[in-house]
């Protein structure tokens, strides 16, 4: 079952489209990693889902329900941390985390008091003096506090430190065990790479990525280098997953794009003295096949529809 | 209604609210001891200077000319710059401070994403300034009340009139709050919503002194809410200004619905 289900959302600003018809999909009990550059739109997507913007055409559901159409309702089964986020600064953090409880009308001062030990928060001391750390915990003990089935965080470890960090992956791979999902907005891939299931990439209002972290780095670029008996001996016919880096006497380096099976197979079929296989870097997958794939969206009418 | 959101508008609206109320009672029972002190002296310099007593006449919409009664005095402060200043700085920071005033603030954020509807959201803030300018609007009369306590007076005062004036008074507050609601859900900038609906009053009561010279004016008057509030003809006559009333809650009902309505559908940008 799918928690959010968008199809063909557009949303544009005057004259400026900055989402292009995106279909994405966040599966039930997932941490769900929603990734790009800034300006791709991630933000949009999430305010649309919230309510805060109208989409211009397509349709974004959550729990199977129009968002345009259901907004309270659903927002009662949200948690959601926005990516600047602002409190009434004249409050104690636990006064204004009391005002949300009670604004949601649920009483959860034991989930906060857990929360608040384990992100180590001081919740007597007024927001104004609260740092920007502080701050970013206090957002997320409110988007956690009434255990949501669907928590929304927008850059949430911005401004933590690595301890906390920690700890906050921690308490979001508990969530996902109780059976909650999670939407995780950030700009570090090696972040989500660490923390999630599934990753959708944006970039420039289209989605170009939406699966699980596993079958990416499947595809992901291995880094290869194989020590051939003797220079002469290297092939001139390579295969086509294979790009050459750099050729040093009997020695290539290479980046292999497929399979490992395949690439076993190929090694197999060649006179090799030693090879070295790397595990796949979702980091260089990222920046080179995301370049690749904007090439191709770039170019041409039918752009998305290659992807 | 969501009374932890209400709460909460009320809580952050509490310090401004105390200090123009008390500005208010403070003004007022001091202009009723300078009435009482120096009141014939003045009235007699205003007649004999013609210019002068005109102004003040179309100001407070009060004849100064012959004896003029202690209660028509008082009704002055009812027009008072500074009573009409406090009353609707505050009203006017209040209405916009719930609206563009969160998202300016940033804070807009997570109360739009409360389960609350926006229209909740808004009742919300329309009850809290409500509620000030039901205070603010007994603020005058309670000054009226407080400084004739410490000043005897000849004419017994007429606090049914007064009664009268100050449900006009409230009616005019309402209003003036519902076009700074409707500013504040059509324009994210508060700065931007304050300046338009301070122009809006401002060229009103620009328009009182101004009709007796431009004619023209008189044709567009009724666009001003201050043709809708004469203070001291209600003291003079002693009849309630039903008309004025219902207008007065008529251009109210207006504008919030046409604030609800721009607030429900609007994008809200980010801080």
């Amino acid at each position: 079952m799918n928690v959010i289900e968008i199809a063909g959302l557009r949303k544009s600003y005057g004259n400026t489209e900055v989402l292009h018809g995106i279909d994405l999909s966040v599966r039930l009990q997932r941490l769900t990693g929603f990734l790009g550059p800034n300006g791709a739109g991630k933000t949009t997507t999430i305010r649309i889902l919230l309510g805060l913007v109208q989409q211009s055409g397509g349709s974004a559901r959550l729990f199977g329900q129009e968002t345009r159409s259901c907004g309270p309702r659903l927002r009662k089964r949200i948690g959601y941390l926005p990516a600047d986020v602002r409190f009434p600064v004249g409050m104690s953090g636990w006064a204004v985390l009391q005002l949300y409880a009670r604004a949601r009308r649920i009483d959860c001062q034991s989930e906060i008091r857990r929360l608040a030990w384990q992100f180590d928060l001081e919740l007597d001391k007024r927001v104004r003096k609260y740092s920007t750390g502080m701050k970013q915990k206090l957002g997320l003990i409110q988007a956690l506090m009434h255990r949501p089935e669907l928590l929304i965080l927008d850059e949430p470890t911005t401004g933590l430190d690595p301890l906390v960090r920690e700890n906050v992956f921690r308490e979001l791979r508990d969530v996902v065990a109780s059976g909650r999902t999670i939407l995780f907005s950030s700009h570090s891939l090696s972040e989500v790479e660490h923390l999630c299931d599934d990753v959708v990439i944006l970039r420039n209002g289209y989605v170009i990525e939406n699966q699980p972290i596993d079958s990416l780095r499947q595809r992901a670029l291995r880094r290869v280098s194989v020590e051939f008996q003797s220079a002469a001996q290297i092939p001139d016919q390579m295969p086509l997953a294979l790009q050459v880096i750099e050729r040093k006497g009997p020695r290539i380096t290479a980046t292999w794009a497929d399979g490992i099976d395949r690439l076993i197979e190929w090694l197999r079929q060649i006179p090799i003295r030693d090879a070295t296989i790397e595990k796949p870097d979702l980091e260089d997958l990222f920046l080179t096949y995301y370049s690749d794939k904007m090439a191709t969206i770039d170019s041409g009418p039918d752009k998305g529809e290659r992807l | 209604m969501n009374l932890a959101i209400t709460q909460r508008f009320l809580r952050e609206s509490l310090w401004p609210t105390l200090v123009s109320c008390a500005g208010i009672v403070l003004f007022v029972v001091l202009f009723v001891w300078a009435m009482d002190q120096m009141g014939p002296q003045l009235m007699e310099f205003v007649s004999s200077v013609g210019f002068l007593r005109q102004m003040l006449e179309l100001a407070f919409g009060i004849s100064l000319t012959g004896a003029v009664s202690s209660n028509v005095l008082f009704s002055i402060v009812w027009m008072h710059p500074v009573v009409l200043a406090l009353s609707w700085g505050l009203l006017i920071a209040v209405a916009t401070r719930q609206t563009c005033g969160e998202v300016e603030r940033g804070t807009a954020e997570l109360l739009l994403t409360l389960p609350v509807s926006r229209q909740g959201i808004l009742v919300c803030g329309v009850a809290t300034w409500s509620l000030i300018s039901v205070l603010i609007s007994v603020c005058p009369l309670a000054g009226v009340f407080a400084g004739t306590w410490f000043v005897e007076q000849t004419d017994p005062v007429q606090y049914s009139r007064f009664t009268m004036v100050m449900v006009n008074f409230l009616a005019l507050n309402l209003a003036v709050a519902s076009m700074a609601t409707l500013a504040g859900t059509c324009i994210m900038r508060r700065g931007v919503a304050i300046a338009v609906v301070a122009g809006m009053l401002i060229a009103g009561l620009a328009m009182n002194f101004l009709e007796s010279f431009l004619t023209f004016i008189q044709r567009i008057r009724f666009l001003s809410v201050l043709n809708y509030y004469h203070p001291g003809d209600i003291v003079r006559d002693g009849t309630w200004p039903i008309a004025d009333i219902a207008t007065l809650t008529g251009i109210a009902g207006v504008c919030l619905t046409a604030a609800l309505i721009v607030w429900v559908r609007r994008d809200i940008p980010c801080p």
